[in-house]
């Protein structure tokens, strides 16, 4: 299509020098040539009129004499001029007076031309011969042009050589010159194949020159630090991307088998204990196993909803004053069962008491809980676990434990979730891995900071956790009613509700069964309801001290029970104290049921006596 | 073939006179050219260009017939007859019939002197008319035009034959 185009450089620059060469030397040629023809022909005009002339001059006395003999003796003084190649002498009535010829077999004209002129091959000149001014006859000599056509041949065979050499020296220099050009090129072509065939991205083209095509290679190899560049931090995004991808698998593996765990013992000691009569120190021990471990898949939940709740920001800070010496003493003494169960000597030293500051003390009740059962859950049998509340400039909290410290390796990603320093099925310590981050991540919400130390495996592990000694409030003191989260208080014994009238709505029978069973154990009169429109109902007909409603339930849901039930007067229960209990058990969820009009909001799973404690609390029954 | 070419001349020149001879017609041609290459000295440079004739006139009108309207040098050409010898005559022709000796006498005299006899040159004449086959030749005398003060140009000398002198 393009055929010059596509010629390789070296190419078209041969192509062009060897045009331009051969045309300029074509040109100058054929001017010079033509210049010479003219001029040539200029002067054997010239030459043969001055030779007719003398032949002429010499002529007008044999032509008047009529001496042809001398006539001829005059013409053939043209024997020395070898390019005049016939004479003819005419009468001046035209008759033939005296012929010379070089060749034999020429002959004259039957009459003289009227004028001089220029043929293909011969040039032919007349000349009057007059004596005193009167006509006497013509001469005509016709001059050979061969001489000229040879001159001309030979000028055009030394333009031919001239386009030769002119051609071949501009052949050597556009070779030379196109060597220069495309040879830094095809290196460069060279690089970016052997860069695109190996992915080799370290490779780099030679810069030759310091002209555009240096600039050329230059820029290239700018292009190819970028692209290694990339390259290297795609790399190093996707061994991030995978890496994320097989810690989240890791902790999916963990998480389910964290959450199987308990329920084995759940769901085993149930069968037995319905399989077959047991003695009653068994079955105590049966219910405490089965207990103890829906305790722990509960934490599980709770923790994995921390974690939610710190990922999406949504994790808010009850901020009040605080006594730090006594949060950790609470948290110290739910590990020191565990700690006594392995012969852990667990000390604890709060030179100052009481260490007073602001927080959030369920929060920092975790942070120190996590940290300290850390320790106790790695330390093996017989070692200690020294926990130290000291204040500096703010408070810090040191956990030194004789376990068998952390591997260096794995120290910068001990407090990031879901990591564990032996993610195997062969581990030997259980746990989600998030305990440790959300204690950093509660840590940081409180303005703190907390740093891990270790020498090494087999060393021990010292944590530090630094508290601002005051943290801004960034909540009123002064709270709704709660259920107490404190996993201390399942023990303490229960609230009584004689006498109290309670309407319980669930749609689950189970848990309509279990939360009467629970309540009516504590001296309540619990009636039943399983749908909204059932409990407005049983509300109309006899209103009750206390409504405890479900939330989630098919049709009509909590939230549009307790709006219906708050703008009725109070005579038909319009303001009869609510509580929600649910397994939406979120800040945000709790915060939604109390704007819709409940008093209180317990999670699911909920702990009877903290039910209790909250029902008789609305019941009018608290003991404060 | 020259022979051819003089009758072809004569066939196409005016012929008034068909009685004189082609020779004489011819002679009387070469009579008037000769005026034309030869100068005369400063004295016969002015006035008409007189051709004499000795005796009487053996060409007839073809001589009047050549002459007449020509000139030579910006200068009228007359022809005349003497019966004597006479200093005004730029050209003499002496006629075969006539004797050239008392013509001949003066050498000095400033007249081409041309003639059709043998012994022409021998006895002083300068020019002399002669016959190689069917063609009028002549012969000059260079010397003695240069001694009576004439100069015969040299291309007129190229065409004369060798005066025998012998």
């Amino acid at each position: 299509m393009r055929p010059f185009q596509d010629l390789p450089i070296r190419r078209k620059l041969l192509l062009m020098t060897l045009v331009v060469s051969t045309t300029a030397v074509l040109m100058a040629e054929v001017g010079f040539v033509g210049y010479d023809v003219v001029r040539t022909r200029a002067e054997i005009v010239r030459d043969m009129a001055a030779q007719a002339r003398i032949i002429a001059e010499n002529s007008a006395a044999p032509l008047t004499f009529r001496d042809e003999g001398a006539a001829g003796e005059t013409l053939a003084v043209l024997e020395l001029r070898p390019q005049v190649s016939m004479a003819c002498l005419f009468t001046v009535e035209n008759h033939l007076m005296a012929t010379y010829h070089r060749q034999a077999g020429m002959q004259c004209p039957a009459a003289p031309p009227s004028a001089s002129r220029f043929g293909w091959d011969v040039f032919e000149a007349v000349v009057p011969v007059t004596l005193d001014g009167q006509r006497r006859g013509s001469l005509y000599i016709q001059r050979d042009l061969g001489d000229l056509y040879e001159r001309l041949q030979v000028a055009l065979l030394s333009a031919v050589a001239l386009m030769i050499i002119a051609g071949a020296a501009s052949l050597l220099m556009a070779a030379r010159i196109g060597r220069l050009v495309s040879s830094p090129l095809l290196k460069l072509a060279d690089t970016a194949r052997a860069i695109s065939s190996t992915r080799d991205y370290s490779l780099r083209a030679t810069v030759g020159s310091a002209d555009e095509i240096g600039e050329v290679v230059t820029s290239f190899n700018h292009m190819l630090d970028r692209i290694a560049e990339r390259e290297r931090e795609r790399i190093a995004a996707l061994e991030r991307e995978r890496d994320a991808n097989r810690v989240k698998d890791e902790f999916l593996a963990t998480l389910s088998h964290e959450l199987r765990t308990p329920l084995n013992a759940v769901l085993g000691w149930a069968r037995l204990l319905r399989a077959r009569p047991v003695q009653p120190e068994l079955r105590a021990r049966a219910l405490d196993t089965i207990e103890r471990n829906a305790l722990a898949q509960a934490r599980l939940i709770e923790d994995l909803l921390d974690v939610s709740r710190i990922v999406t920001g949504k994790l808010r800070l009850h901020v009040r004053p605080v006594d730090l010496a006594a949060v950790v003493d609470a948290a110290v003494d739910v590990v020191r069962p565990a700690a006594a169960a392995k012969q852990l000597r667990l000390d604890v030293e709060i030179p100052h008491r009481p260490a007073m500051t602001s927080g959030d003390s369920d929060r920092l009740q975790q942070i120190i809980w996590n940290i300290v059962s850390n320790a106790v859950r790695f330390t093996p049998a017989g070692g200690t676990v020294h926990v130290r509340l000291e204040r500096r400039d703010g408070y810090v909290l040191t956990v030194r434990d004789s376990g068998p410290g952390i591997d260096a390796t794995f120290l910068p990603h001990l407090f990031e979730p879901f990591r564990q320093a032996d993610p195997s099925p062969t581990r030997e310590h259980g746990g989600l891995g998030l305990g440790l981050a959300i204690a950093k991540q509660l840590t940081e919400l409180h303005g703190g900071t907390i740093s891990v130390h270790s020498a090494g495996p087999g060393t021990g592990s010292t944590f530090q956790v630094v508290l601002p000694s005051n943290i801004p409030v960034t909540e009123p003191a002064a709270r709704p009613v709660e259920a107490q989260d404190d996993t201390n208080s399942v023990h303490a014994p229960a609230a009584r509700l004689d006498g109290l009238r309670l309407l319980v709505v669930d749609d689950e029978l189970d848990a309509r069964l279990l939360l009467e069973t629970a309540l009516t154990d504590l001296g309540a009169d619990v009636q039943m309801a399983s749908t909204a429109a059932e409990a407005l109902a049983a509300i109309e007909r006899c209103t009750p001290d206390v409504v405890v409603s479900d939330i989630g339930m098919p049709g009509e849901d909590g939230y549009s029970l307790i709006r219906k039930l708050r703008q009725r007067p109070s005579a038909t229960g319009g303001a009869v104290p609510a509580i929600a209990l649910s397994a939406y058990a979120s800040d945000r969820d709790r915060s939604a049921a109390i704007d819709a009009g409940y008093q209180a909001h317990v999670p699911k799973p909920f702990d009877a006596a903290e039910l209790a404690a909250v029902v008789a609390q609305l019941g009018g029954r608290s003991k404060s | 073939m020259r022979l051819g070419l003089l009758l072809l001349l004569a066939a196409l020149a005016p012929l008034p006179a068909q009685e004189v001879p082609l020779e004489y017609r011819v002679k009387a041609a070469f009579l008037y050219n000769f005026a034309r290459f030869v100068e005369w000295p400063a004295a016969m440079a002015s006035g008409p260009l007189t051709l004499c004739l000795a005796s009487h006139n053996p060409f007839g009108d073809a001589l009047d017939d050549t002459l007449s309207g020509e000139r030579i040098g910006g200068r009228e050409v007359v022809a005349r007859v003497i019966t004597g010898p006479t200093s005004a005559c730029h050209l003499l022709f002496v006629p075969q019939d006539v004797s050239a000796a008392p013509y001949l006498r003066d050498r000095q005299a400033p007249t081409l002197t041309v003639g059709e006899s043998d012994g022409f040159i021998a006895s002083g004449g300068m020019v002399n008319f002669v016959r190689e086959g069917t063609n009028v030749r002549f012969e000059i005398d260079a010397t003695a035009a240069e001694r009576a003060g004439l100069r015969i140009s040299s291309r007129l000398l190229r065409l004369a034959r060798r005066p025998n002198r012998s």
